[in-house]
């Protein structure tokens, strides 16, 4: 494998250790084994600084540092932002107890790992071999290492050519790279090849990523859902599969699959980031609140940091100012008015982000009894919105709740035509704008009804069930859910189930509704109809047990 | 017991071996540092080594337990990934470093560098951690693992001089039925881990264990065999 000798004397380490007697045993091995240019830092944080000012050969991270970053992290933000070269070689020290964790992520993944406790022997080991291997890889680092993108995918050809059996690991870089690059369609063909020949974790992952990237959320769900459920803790394929949900309007859904990677690992500053965003769609202040909570002091000395969580957890307090107690009131506002200063003081912000900023201000303002103060704050924010020409339709829906709160029902009225139109048959974007309508009627229980409704039916009569069906379940979890708006669930559900899509869980709630439902007495208006979806709903679900 | 109680008694079983493998864990990590920072003579060094050896046995088969309790369940899916035997092999031995010093057990390797196939690492490991202690246990002072592949299968041999199988059970028919008394919890191992093969499945060809009487060395030879 060409690499015989190993030059340790040229080469420069770092360990990064929070325990001193560990740090010194590591350094006493590393010495032992030929090295003598070794620092040592006892956390993440300062591990961090040092490497962007010098360059390490290897670097030595404990998995477990206490309080701070753990290992993982450091090679997330190292990775992340490059600080690292790609031929300098990664590795977490990690307990045994601790073994799953690592070996779980696919995107930042370590050059190796070596399971604690680290002996002489287990050091020198498992240092060779991870030189060694680090060495086939040597030509698309250089390439990598100087920026040559096509170098790089040259030499990752040339290695699967020369060397057949590196041909998947090859192939590997390959993808990661033209991911990097956003080559979708190369990425994808690439992906296709390796599963053909094998069904391996990464390339199920990066397939995954492809088709989210292209839109092809229905064949992305399946892979990120397969992914998701194997026993190594993928944690990376639950982010993906939430952005597929969410890009399908599956909110509820994808919330539940971040707080899921998060109970299994609650570090990660982008996870919780993505939480607190995703919470927010749902119209939940209270995930909301925490995630945001999380995701800012996470990301304190991270490169991860950004001024959303900020905002987010401003906004997630309103509820506190405008319902709160006195002392809960006085408390959120003036924690909200901090998270403002601070997005303003720590970030440059982008004209979104200060429109943002601005908005939530206001609205602060008005929660907390200033309503003059804050429509007159509303207003000078209005000036920015009117004033950035270039905000999304995404972005115009984010800002849209701040319109219903400050102007009157004209002025709504007009802007909602006009959003809508923009909107047009965007489905994930329809979506997302009724859902932030509905959330902010959550104190006016029975227009949110009749939204409801009118939506539903307007799905219903586009034949869009799958839709309907997760607007009328949420909608009849109301407490004020009515008898019409439970028999547009049950058409729903029923339509849904003569489709051939049967779920046990909307299984038990037809049968529910069909029950509450059918106690309705004869001369009500909907009984006719109640009846023929009674019918049909008995014959789809005999069908089913018949097969 | 009905099929409930039976699962509540495994998940039982489970959150508590799973208490007691951390709290392990923290036990000998402190132990660890704490022998290690300790001046003492070599004939205390000697016991210092048995006693991280026994440990470690201990926190292995823990962990062994616990995680073949889990590969066991039905919701269990596995990740084949390439891995270059060579490098699982050396970590193998290496992560026994303790147990075979202690146990007096010289240790080789014959593998090509370039031997590789597809697996789930974890399984392979439980499977490897199962294969060297029965050989420990039985009183094995010299290891030999050696690795090749073919179209069919990636086979990974671990020869030893102990006493060897006795004859009823070699061959890879391993079934509970045939496991006596007095040969411990050795089969049962052997048993587990067969399972565990199995869910590595390539066409028709699956994973397995073979058990045969070594060409190399005095004793045994188990031979793991996953479909390439």
């Amino acid at each position: 494998m060409g690499l015989d000798v190993i030059p340790y004397h040229k080469m420069k380490a770092l360990i990064i250790e929070d325990l001193a007697e560990m740090r010194s045993s590591m350094k006493s091995m590393l010495s032992n084994m030929g090295l003598s240019d070794i620092e040592s830092v006892n956390n993440g944080e300062e591990a961090l600084k040092r490497i962007q000012k010098e360059h390490y050969d290897i670097i030595f991270s404990d998995y477990e540092l206490g309080k701070g970053k753990d290992g993982q992290q450091i090679l997330e933000e190292v990775r992340y932002s490059n600080l690292i070269k790609a031929s300098s070689i990664y590795i977490l020290v990690t307990a045994a107890q601790t073994v799953d964790m690592v070996m779980g992520a696919l995107e930042f993944e370590p050059d190796g790992y070596i399971v604690k406790p680290v002996t002489l022997d287990l050091l020198r080991t498992r240092l060779n071999r991870i030189v060694r291997t680090k060495d086939i890889y040597k030509e698309i680092n250089k390439a990598l290492d100087r920026k040559n993108i096509d170098g790089a995918l040259d030499a990752c050809n040339r290695l699967a050519i020369q060397k057949p059996k590196f041909a998947l690991p090859a192939y590997r870089i390959k993808g990661r790279i033209l991911l990097n690059e956003k080559r979708w369609e190369e990425a994808k063909d690439l992906y296709e090849t390796v599963l053909g020949i094998k069904r391996v974790a990464w390339a199920v992952l990066g397939m995954g990523k492809v088709c989210y990237q292209i839109n092809e959320f229905e064949e992305a769900k399946p892979l990120l859902e397969g992914l998701a459920a194997t026993n190594s803790k993928y944690v990376e394929a639950q982010d993906w599969l939430a952005k597929v949900l969410e890009a399908q309007g599956k909110y509820k859904a994808a919330q539940k699959v971040l707080q899921a990677a998060i109970d299994e690992s609650p570090k990660s500053c982008l996870r919780q980031q993505e939480l607190g965003r995703v919470a927010e769609l749902n119209g939940d202040p209270i995930a909301m609140r925490k995630a945001c909570r999380k995701a800012i002091s996470l990301g304190k000395n991270s490169v991860f940091a950004k001024p959303e969580p900020f905002i987010g957890l401003a906004k997630a307090l309103q509820v506190s100012i405008k319902s709160g107690s006195i002392r809960e009131s006085k408390l959120a506002t003036q924690e909200s008015m901090k998270l403002i200063e601070s997005a303003r003081m720590d970030f440059h912000l982008t004209s979104l982000q200060n429109l943002k900023c601005a908005l939530v201000e206001a609205e602060t303002l008005y929660n907390s009894k200033n309503e003059e103060e804050g429509q007159l704050a509303y207003r000078l924010a209005k000036n920015l919105m009117d004033a950035s020409s270039d905000l999304s339709i995404d972005d115009q829906i984010d800002v849209f709740s701040s319109r219903l709160l400050f102007e009157t029902d004209a002025e709504i009225q007009k802007s909602k035509q006009g959003l809508l139109s923009e909107i047009g048959d965007n489905k994930r974007l329809q979506t997302k704008f009724y859902r932030v309508i509905e959330n902010s009627l959550s104190n006016k229980p029975g227009e949110r009804l009749e939204l409801i409704k009118k939506r539903a039916t307007e799905l219903l009569d586009k034949d869009d069930i799958e839709d309907a069906v997760e607007l009328l379940v949420r909608g009849m979890a109301y407490p004020n859910a009515d008898d019409e708006l439970k028999l547009l669930g049950f058409n729903a559900i029923v339509s849904r189930f003569e489709k051939g899509r049967s779920d046990p869980e909307l299984l038990e709630k037809g049968d529910e509704l069909s029950m509450a439902l059918g106690k309705i007495p004869s001369d009500n208006p909907m009984h006719p109809q109640i009846e023929k979806f009674k019918q049909r709903w008995a014959d789809v679900t005999n069908e089913q047990n018949e097969e | 017991m009905s099929k409930t109680k039976n699962e509540l008694f495994g998940a039982l079983l489970a959150a508590t071996i799973h208490e007691i493998k951390n709290r392990f864990g923290l036990l000998y990590s402190d132990l660890d540092s704490l022998l290690t920072s300790l001046n003492v003579s070599d004939q205390q060094q000697q016991q210092v080594e048995a006693i991280k050896s026994e440990a470690e046995f201990v926190g292995n088969e823990l962990v062994r337990v616990l995680a073949t309790y889990k590969s066991l369940d039905d919701n269990f899916a596995i990740n084949i990934d390439q891995q270059f035997t060579i490098e699982f092999l050396e970590d193998t031995i290496a992560r026994h470093g303790f147990t075979f010093r202690a146990n007096q057990v010289s240790v080789d390797l014959d593998c090509d560098e370039e031997c590789s196939g597809f697996f789930d690492l974890g399984i392979a490991t439980i499977v490897m951690d199962t294969l060297i202690y029965n050989a420990i246990k039985a009183g094995a002072k010299s290891l030999l693992f050696c690795a090749d592949e073919d179209d069919a299968y990636l086979s990974i041999a671990v020869h030893d001089n102990g006493p060897g199988f006795p004859e009823h059970m070699l061959g890879n028919d391993i079934q509970q039925s045939k496991l006596s008394v007095d040969e411990n919890s050795t089969g049962l191992g052997l048993y587990f881990a067969q399972q565990l093969l199995q869910s590595h499945k390539e066409g028709d060809r699956q994973g397995h264990l073979e058990l045969a009487k070594s060409e190399k060395l005095p004793g045994a030879k188990v031979i793991l065999k996953l479909p390439m």
